[in-house]
């Protein structure tokens, strides 16, 4: 065979147009598979300079207009936080001399600073920036919830490309990312501001029975929390911080930060079982993660904490070793004043029948009689892409076979981790609208040795008694007949569930305390606080406002408790530096 | 200036050639140790609290590829040289630790590595 000169030298371009080709088809292939993705983020049009003007004013000489950014939420995706520095060790592997900046996305300045410090991410510059800074971007899922990638030129303040780090992290990945110049621009503009319609009821005037700052300490800063106690005698006060799964114990007489619960090594430990430089290198990578979650007092000075234990395991899939990192959901029984364990159960999983899960990071517990509940869940969105249509049909909510069985609202396990029963059922305004379990949270209180329970946004409590049978409802609040966003499911079903959740749940009841011929149920509409007191005789219900800020400080409301004056709302006023403990009395 | 002459092409062709199956053949085996990591977890969209994949699911959340490790730095290595720590991973971990309680799981605190 005898090839022309011209063709000849020709192939003298074989091996870069070999590399472009590969390049290219890599690049097709993560677009592809990126645009499916579960977590997108998209500058919003015309925030150019306001970005611009940010990463002017953050003084750093940059050695390029290109700029690459992690954009992290501090451990709302703390594992996922294990691709950082993987990514940055692969960026710089692949020649990229850019700085690399990692802005930790959160109003707690000082819990974030501690954050960044404890992780030790190997970007060039790790900053704290609060969350005014996401007003220039519409995320997928509304709220900034797993780490992104980003990349931006410094000079016009433009989004060049982003990429969520939940998915896969590797060279190729990488590689992509790189030569990534697809500007993904903001479809829409951000959800529009709550309705402004006045809410309904009394405004209350603050009657604030007691308040005192809480001292927390350079090393355990706080940041916010969903899940807090008061001990039965009201000495002391726990509560789950959102930066560091721990839990803090501050004393009620003196605001003094009194002890520190986390999960220690033995703990870390329990579940692993790879060779120890593998467990190293996960560590160093802040891949390993151990958490508490809701907790409760059994008495004045031991809790009972759900938790998730790191399970590491050597997973060997044909030729393939890897490692896989599962959760252990466990129980957990420590005193206030101890970190040592005083015992832990596992969670058992469902008879293989059962499809679906439990979450135990929202858990309500019966400590008189040893009984958990934790809500049930199953099927989309759950992984990092959108939906699958080759999905099974029992785990697409937009199937009516999801709705036939194992629709349970709670899975009841005991002290030991042994699963009881389910109880309740997934409301029916939820399959109506097919929602599926979007939201999963719903929580039980026990009074007088009768169970109540609430999904928090049907407006309804369901009673059981004391073997769980279920006897009665009261209603709390009417929900308006079903709205249908002009959303097409099929093209756009996170958006779709997301837009459909927000038009018909106003309302989400955060706890509710029953008396002996009342029903207190705090709730948040529209974003504002209100109490509603239902008399249990006569149906009648009367609501109070309560403020959002007092004393220049956001309110935020945790849970109703009884004591020797009536009914408190033990509330949190927060400021990025200071947090204050309050008890508001409710008439 | 050209880079080959004409009558070099052959030459060089050749050369690429070699070049190419040298790459493709001796890639992989001079590649850098790294491990693969499979995270899984329910991962998903969570609304509050905005806590993502730390529950119990057979979803996979990430999957992340390490490599270039250099195992023997850092002071976990010192965590994990102590003849406690050592005890801890010679015993055998029982699957399920459903129903152990306080002294049955005989579990000894040790400080957090940090």
């Amino acid at each position: 065979m005898t090839l022309s000169p011209k063709s000849r030298s020709g192939r003298g371009f074989l091996l870069p147009l070999f590399v472009l080709l590969v390049t290219l088809f890599a690049c097709c292939l993560s677009q592809i598979a990126w645009e499916r993705k579960l977590h997108q983020l998209h500058q919003i049009e015309n925030s150019h300079k306001t970005i611009a003007r940010f990463f002017k004013g953050l003084n750093i000489r940059y050695k390029s207009d290109t700029i690459y950014v992690f954009i992290v939420p501090p451990m709302v995706a703390a594992r996922i936080e294990g691709t950082i520095n993987p990514f940055i060790h692969y960026l710089r592997k692949q020649g990229v001399k850019e700085d690399v900046i990692l802005l930790a996305v959160s109003n707690k300045k000082r819990a974030a600073e501690r954050y960044l410090k404890r992780r030790n991410f190997e970007s060039d510059y790790s900053i704290v920036t609060n969350e005014k800074f996401l007003n220039s971007f519409e995320l997928s899922a509304g709220i900034l919830e797993v780490p992104f990638v980003t990349k931006f030129s410094v000079r016009s303040g433009e989004l060049l490309a982003s990429y969520s780090t939940d998915g896969v992290i590797d060279s190729s990945t990488v590689a992509a990312f790189i030569s990534d110049l697809s500007k993904p621009k903001s479809r829409r503009r951000p959800q529009a501001p709550a309705s402004k319609a006045r809410i309904k009821g009394a405004r209350y005037k603050p009657v604030c029975q007691k308040m005192l700052k809480l001292y927390d300490t350079e090393e355990y800063p706080l940041s916010t929390t969903y899940y807090i106690n008061v001990s039965p005698s009201g000495t002391y006060l726990s509560l789950m911080d959102h930066m560091t799964y721990y839990i803090y114990i501050f004393d009620l007489a003196t605001g003094r930060l009194v002890n520190v619960l986390f999960p220690d090594s033995s703990e870390e430990m329990m579940f692993v079982k790879v060779p120890v430089m593998v467990y190293q290198i996960l560590r160093q990578n802040n891949v390993l993660n151990s958490m508490y979650f809701s907790h409760d007092f059994c008495n004045d000075t031991t809790l009972i904490i759900t938790a998730s234990l790191p399970k590491v395991v050597t997973e060997v899939t044909g030729e393939d070793t890897n490692f896989g990192y599962h959760n252990v959901p466990v129980l957990i029984r420590k005193h206030i004043l101890d970190n040592k364990p005083m015992s832990c159960a596992r969670f058992q999983s469902f008879p293989d029948s059962v499809f679906g899960g439990f979450s135990h990071i929202g858990a309500s517990f019966d400590s008189r009689n040893q009984k958990v509940f934790l809500p049930f869940h199953k099927g989309w969105p759950a992984g990092s892409q959108l939906l699958d249509d080759n999905a099974a049909k029992e785990g697409n909510p937009f199937t009516d076979e999801f709705y036939q069985q194992n629709v349970h609202q709670f899975a009841v396990f005991n002290f030991d981790g042994e699963f009881v029963q389910f109880l309740g059922r997934l409301e029916k305004r939820f399959e109506e609208l097919k929602l599926g379990y979007l939201v999963s949270e719903g929580f039980v209180r026990i009074s007088g040795g009768v169970y109540y329970s609430s999904d928090r946004y049907s407006g309804k409590i369901h009673i059981y008694n004391q073997d769980l049978v279920l006897t009665d409802s009261i209603t709390v609040f009417e929900n308006p007949p079903p709205i249908i966003p002009a959303i097409d499911r099929s093209k756009e079903p996170l958006r779709y569930l997301l837009e459909t959740f927000r038009a018909n749940f106003r309302q989400r009841i955060v706890d509710f305390l029953i008396t002996r011929d009342l029903c207190y149920v705090l709730l948040l509409e529209e974003g504002w606080p209100v109490v509603c007191r239902l008399n249990l005789e006569d149906k009648r219900i009367r609501r109070f406002v309560l403020p959002r800020h007092f004393l220049g400080k956001e309110a935020k409301y945790h849970i109703l408790r009884k004591n020797e004056s009536g009914v408190v709302a033990v509330t949190l006023l927060e400021s990025p530096d200071e947090t204050f403990y309050c008890e508001f009395i409710i008439p | 200036m050209p880079i080959y002459s004409r009558q070099n092409n052959a030459l060089a062709d050749r050369t690429l050639l070699y070049a190419v199956f040298l790459i493709l053949v001796l890639l992989p085996l001079t590649a850098n140790a790294k491990i693969v990591v499979k995270i899984y977890g329910k991962g998903g969209i969570q609304i509050i609290p905005p806590a993502v994949c730390p529950q119990q699911d057979p979803a996979l959340c990430a999957t992340i590829e390490i490599e270039d490790y250099n195992a023997s730095e850092g002071v976990v290595e010192d965590a994990f040289s102590s003849n406690k720590y050592q005890a801890l991973l010679a015993e055998p971990i029982p699957d399920g630790l459903t129903g152990m309680q306080g002294s049955d799981l005989q579990l000894e605190s040790l400080e957090p590595i940090e």
